[in-house]
């Protein structure tokens, strides 16, 4: 049992037990919990003051990891800026003068860059980072507008290329005849004596033996425009190969297309005969160059090797089956 | 002053004063303390929850603009990143229609080794003077060694030069301006005829430029022939020079011609602009080399003004077996 406690009265002289009232021990409690509290008080002052408080170390952390990502983002886009360029610089220095076109201005490859600030209704205004954010925004919508441009400029390339190839599969290049069934490369184009006449004649084409029956071959893409038979050239094919060529063979026995019909270079449009004026089995080749005939003799490729004609001739006809399917 | 307690002692029977022990005054403070550090802790609670100080208020606001506009810009990116896939695959699938070959992958620009000296080495940084500086001691020594080795160096050239005579007379330098090598578009050997597409031989180099570049004569020499032609096929208008030690160099497919027949011309005088006259594909320049009579691979000559991996460069491209322009 706790010891009683007595205190001495001056009044009375004499020892009285205390009594312990429940006010006074209210105000105890009371005058014990606030000092404690502002030791308390005095504690968290000290620990903000001196220690980052770990709510805000946690949020340091957040941005600094946002920051870190940024940062990525940025040299992410960096590499992409260098590609484009890269893409750019081949456009311009290697496309653009094969294809024989322009190289873009500068000025419209940095698309818009200036005027009025797209960016102004971006909200910064709660981060010490705005420029950062700004900056980011502007190079990567700049890098998208060179993409753009890119994009556009290969839709152009693309058309040209497509036109180009189409005028050098069309451009007569090769013999017409295939090298092994050549007999003899017979009278050339200018004024010769004419075999069956016996006097001076323009000859209009190069006239190439062979026996008969041997294919004659397209020298280029195009379009027939014509099959007849004529009195002086016999069984005739005309092939218009755009671009203001077009060619003719002459003397055929036999023609295996029709007109209007397509054709690749290297494909069999008919066969060697003596049909109309002429004396023995041969194809008379004509090369006509914006309505005037010109010698074809420099247009057939003599370079060419054997295997290699074969291998035209060939391809051709891999793509005559699958038009025929 | 406080007043005193006293206590009934049993063993002397008397009123005596309670001493307040140390011990006690201690246990005392100890539970004060504890109840004040648990008030704390509670106080440091409540607050975090329910309130931020000004700096956490500043990065909460912060982080959350920060992540709203990094995805956004993340998304945007990640389009950009798309688009440049599909670009780059429309880059090589142009390069292999117009080529016949697969662009090389590791540079899609031949990068000229001379704009790497002059950014890294000619203009330092501000750390890597730092870094230079450390080693100035070794690069006087480095410099003195070398002005050594240079007048030796310049000897032997003074004596090589003698021997090899004049190399303005052969042609060491390439007809076009080339400044990063991917002029050189089709080099010497069989390739593959835009035209008709059979392999065949190809007797030259080519060298892509846009229309009216100039065409540089490749060492000095007398032009020996010129020809002009309306026609789309073959050389086109051409020009040969002869230069003596039996090397002739050709110049074809010219735009214009500005020399004459018989005419002396120095190495690097222009001789005609870059066109596409005769059968070839684009404006260019087919250049041949003629040594006594029999046409050589005219790169293995091309070295003047190049350092070595800028010769390396010339060289893959030359030897790449892609489609030619004529």
């Amino acid at each position: 049992m706790a010891k009683i406690k007595f205190t001495y009265n001056t009044e009375t002289c004499r020892y009285e037990p205390v009594i312990l009232k429940p006010k006074h021990v209210m105000s105890n409690i009371a005058g014990f919990l606030g000092v404690s509290l502002m030791i308390a008080l005095g504690i968290t002052y000290a620990y903000h003051s001196y220690f980052t408080p770990v709510k805000e170390t946690r949020l340091l952390v957040e941005n600094h990891d946002i920051k870190a990502q940024w940062d990525l983002l940025d040299h992410n886009i960096t590499s992409l800026t260098d590609e484009i360029k890269q893409l750019e610089i081949r456009d311009d220095n290697i496309y653009r003068t094969i294809l024989d076109v322009e190289p873009i201005a500068s000025t419209v490859r940095q698309a818009g860059v200036g005027g009025s600030d797209p960016f102004q209704d971006i909200n910064t205004s709660d981060t010490r980072e705005s420029e950062m954010v700004l900056n980011t925004y502007k190079v990567l919508d700049k890098l998208k507008k060179q993409m753009y441009i890119q994009t556009r400029s290969y839709d152009d390339l693309e058309k040209i290329l497509d036109e180009k190839q189409r005028m050098w599969n069309s451009k007569p290049a090769i013999y017409p005849l295939n090298y092994k069934d050549i007999r003899r490369t017979g009278s050339g184009f200018g004024w010769r004596s004419h075999p069956i006449f016996k006097r001076l004649k323009f000859h209009s084409g190069l006239d190439i033996s062979a026996a008969h029956g041997k294919p004659i071959y397209a020298t280029g893409d195009g379009i027939i425009t014509t099959t007849r038979y004529s009195k002086s050239y016999g069984n005739v094919v005309y092939i218009d190969h755009d671009f203001g060529y077009e060619t003719r063979y002459a003397h055929m026995s036999a023609f295996t297309v029709k007109e209007g019909q397509t054709v690749k270079r290297g494909d069999v449009i008919g066969y060697i005969g003596s049909t109309g004026w002429s004396t023995s089995p041969h194809v008379h080749y004509e090369l006509v160059h914006n309505g005037k005939h010109i010698d074809p003799v420099p247009y057939l490729n003599k370079n060419l090797s054997e295997e290699e004609l074969e291998k035209i001739i060939e391809a051709s006809n891999e793509h005559d089956l699958v038009m025929d399917y | 002053m406080a007043r005193l307690n006293f206590f009934y002692n049993t063993d002397t029977c008397q009123y005596e004063p309670i001493k307040v022990k140390k011990k006690e005054v201690i246990l005392n403070s100890l539970g004060l303390l504890s109840v004040s550090l648990i008030l704390a802790l509670i106080i440091t609670v409540i607050f975090n929850t329910y309130f931020d100080t000004p700096t956490e208020a500043l990065l909460k606001k912060e982080n959350k603009t920060l992540s709203f506009h990094l995805a956004s810009l993340a998304e945007t990116y990640d389009d950009a990143a798309t688009m440049m896939k599909v670009l780059k695959q429309r880059d090589t699938q142009l390069y292999t229609e117009i080529y016949d070959v697969e662009p090389n992958a590791n540079s899609l620009v031949p990068e000229s080794p001379l704009a790497y000296l002059k950014e890294d080495i000619l203009q330092p940084h501000a750390y890597k003077k730092e870094v230079i500086g450390n080693f100035g001691h070794e690069v006087e020594n480095i410099l003195l060694q070398t002005e050594k080795s240079n007048s030796k160096l310049k000897e032997i050239f003074d004596i090589a030069n003698k021997k090899i005579g004049d190399l303005e007379f052969i042609p060491t330098i390439q007809p076009v301006s080339n400044p990063d090598q991917s002029a050189l578009v089709s080099g010497f050997g069989m390739r593959i005829n835009p035209f008709h597409h059979g392999n065949i031989m190809h007797e030259g180099i080519d060298f892509s430029a846009p229309r009216g570049t100039p065409v540089y004569a490749t060492a000095t020499g007398t032009v020996n022939f010129i020809k002009k032609s309306e026609a789309n096929t073959g050389f086109g208008n051409q020009v040969k020079i002869e230069h003596g030690n039996g090397f002739e160099t050709k110049y074809t497919h010219l735009q214009e011609i500005i020399i004459k027949e018989g005419q002396e011309v120095k190495k690097g005088e222009i001789i005609g602009h870059v066109g596409s006259t005769g059968g070839i594909i684009a404006p260019a320049v087919h250049y041949e080399l003629i040594q006594n009579g029999k046409k050589i691979d005219p790169v293995n000559y091309m070295i003047e003004g190049l350092v070595e991996a800028e010769y390396v460069k010339l060289l893959e491209l030359a030897l790449q077996k892609n489609q030619s322009l004529d």
